[in-house]
């Protein structure tokens, strides 16, 4: 199975972003189909870092788009006290979210992040979206078993990161990668 | 540092799962993005695949540090690297073993027209901290160690070239279960490597040749350094690099005296291990599988000490004439008296047997100084120092290069059955035996 079969250029997200014109008086940062691609079940990546010291970055299970214009990343609680202590901090972060069978990928910036124990609705994505993940991997290649203990959840170890996207960037390896997606 | 450091995690710095990278700008945005390749460099380092110039890249130079998260593609054992940036090498060894490896990379994942390494960013580890993950049992895998001991004990038994070079192949299939492998020999004159024994392929391609820098056999040669590739990728391959030089060439001359490289049509993974002498190449030991990923760093390391003894017991090989060993009479009523015709090319010394191509270079001049010597005076015996010796054969400096000519000779002739033979008949002799009256022509 050769991967990503159908890969994704940067150039199409950038103009379906162009194309996007908000109708709400506060307007999202990702277009809807963005946000949707987001919560579909890929890879979550995670960035934070407080100025003038190292960042972290950590694997997240699965993200959420929240009333109010927040996002939500839903992470495991052991081995990232350093990415958390470091929002707690005032840190800002990032996160990336990639599609293994097309390469699409999406970058968001945030601010305003708060750490928040995670609740059942998290959990239930965590499960869901590592679930899509788990599959995707599957398709491209690697062995199911390898594909499981990837994408394993440790339910009783969530926690959530709440943030307001400041900023969402096309990550989709190509040129235009880096662009900033805006109207 | 965790206690068994970088060596321990090293099988995360294959580049088969991606690794994640995350950098922040000066004001403390973080960056955080996904990266092909972390390669491990040594105890201390890793370089990373710096593929565009993006934000990442802007990061690094301007803060100098990253976390970078990396996964063992077979246990999911997942380490977190904090990483200080050294310096960028845009070419040189390290850069040749991560273009290789990148070249793999991206043709497995159909990026072969994004993916291209600008350079690779050293970095020193700072530090190494275990991720809690659900890992899986680490395969069974045959001893590395205990393969290359074994090796290389065999190998020393051998007490010729020839027999070494047969050997070193024999004992790759049975200890380390290598099938596809060869060994070959480079021409510092011409700058190519030439084949002296192969083995687990349809035709022998005893005297085919790979220019420095051509795949990644060339590319080892050229710069001393194990090049390996867990994915075919289509520049590295010796099909098309080797059909189009001869394209390029043009000429129907390159055609007839090219010997076709036997290597595999669709090899997976690839590693090219070069025999080193004081620093230098003088060899590659080269190996392929259908199979992807198939050579790691411990199968590197493994394979670099059998080079290593390798290289020692070719330096051994290189005797000056001893004793003669007792040989059987020839029996002159055994001889055939047909007509071998011999036709030999002063500008390249290529030599051919009837209307096939046997030959050319050092090995073909040999051949035609000593083929001529026999007719004009019957002389059938021969002796290395007087090959060295001698002005017209222009031969360089290192006496491995006479002794593995040799054998190419050996083998080029014992192959095409020519009618014509050379057999060792003691320590730095050999014996000539013409089955034929030998009519010789300089085109």
């Amino acid at each position: 199975m050769p991967r990503a079969s159908q890969p994704h250029s940067p150039e199409s997200d950038l103009a379906a972003r162009r194309a996007y014109v908000a109708v709400e008086s506060a307007p999202h940062v990702l277009a809807p189909d963005l946000a949707e691609f987001c919560q579909s079940g890929i890879s979550v990546i995670v960035g934070a870092c407080v100025a003038g010291e190292t960042p972290v970055a950590a694997t997240g299970y699965a993200c959420r788009l929240m009333p109010g214009n927040r996002f939500r990343l839903v992470l495991r609680k052991l081995g990232n006290e350093g990415l958390l202590e470091a929002v707690e901090r005032g840190g800002a972060i990032a996160a990336t979210f990639s599609q293994p069978t097309t390469h699409r990928s999406i970058q968001i910036k945030g601010s305003g992040a708060v750490v928040l124990p995670a609740d059942e609705e998290d959990r239930r994505e965590a499960l869901r979206q590592t679930d899509g993940l788990r599959l995707e991997l599957i398709y491209i290649g690697y062995p199911p078993a390898f594909a499981a203990a990837y994408r394993h959840v440790a339910e009783d170890d969530l926690v959530a990161v709440d943030l307001t996207p400041d900023a969402a960037f096309v990550q989709t390896p190509g040129p235009g990668a880096g662009a900033e997606l805006k109207p | 540092m965790t206690e068994l450091g970088l060596p321990a995690i090293r099988a995360c710095l294959e580049g088969i799962v991606p690794s994640v990278i995350a950098t922040a700008d000066v004001e403390g945005t973080p960056n955080v993005s996904l990266i092909s390749q972390v390669q491990y460099v040594d105890t201390e380092h890793v370089a990373l695949s710096y593929q565009f110039f993006n934000k990442t890249r802007r990061n690094l130079l301007a803060t100098r540090s990253a976390s970078v998260g990396v996964v063992d593609p077979e246990t999911n054992a997942q380490y977190r690297l904090t990483l200080d940036y050294v310096e960028t090498q845009t070419s040189g060894p390290l850069f040749e073993i991560m273009r290789a490896k990148l070249a793999g990379i991206a043709s497995h994942e159909g990026m072969q027209d994004i993916f291209r390494l600008l350079g690779s960013d050293v970095f020193r580890v700072r530090k190494i901290e275990q991720l809690p993950t659900a890992t899986l049992p680490a395969p069974v895998r045959p001893n590395l160690l205990a393969a290359a001991r074994r090796t290389c004990e065999q190998i020393a038994a051998s007490d010729e070239l020839g027999a070494l070079f047969d050997a070193v192949l024999a004992a790759l299939q049975q200890h380390f279960r290598i099938e596809h492998s060869m060994l070959m020999m480079l021409d510092p004159a011409t700058d190519r490597v030439y084949t002296v024994a192969s083995r687990g392929y349809p035709v022998s391609g005893i005297g085919s040749e790979v220019g420095l820098g051509e795949g990644i056999i060339g590319v080892a040669a050229a710069q001393g350094v194990p090049i390996r590739i867990g994915h075919m990728a289509s520049e590295y391959s010796y099909g098309s690099a080797i059909r189009d030089t001869a394209r390029a060439a043009g000429l129907a001359w390159e055609a007839r005296t090219a010997i076709p490289y036997p290597g595999l049509k669709a090899p997976q993974s690839q590693i090219a291990m070069p025999v080193l002498k004081g620093g230098k190449t003088i060899g590659v030991l080269f190996a392929e599988s259908p199979d992807p990923n198939q050579f790691g760093y411990d199968e590197e390391d493994a394979l670099a000490l059998v080079a290593g003894q390798l290289s020692t017991l070719i330096a051994l090989q290189q005797h000056e004439e001893g004793p003669e060993k007792p040989q059987p009479p020839m029996l002159a009523d055994s001889v055939s008296l047909r007509e071998i015709r011999i036709k030999h090319y002063a500008a390249d010394n290529t030599v051919f047997v009837g209307h096939d191509y046997l030959i050319k270079g050092v090995a073909g001049a040999i051949l035609w100084k000593i083929v001529r010597e026999y007719a004009e005076t019957g002389r059938s015996e021969f002796t290395n120092r007087e090959l060295r010796l001698d002005p017209a054969l222009r031969l360089p400096e290192h006496a491995e290069n006479l002794e593995a000519r040799l054998v190419l000779l050996q083998r080029r002739l014992c192959e095409r059955q020519a009618g014509i033979a050379i057999d060792k008949c003691g320590r730095g002799r050999f014996r000539l035996a013409i089955d034929g009256r030998p009519v010789l022509e300089e085109a």
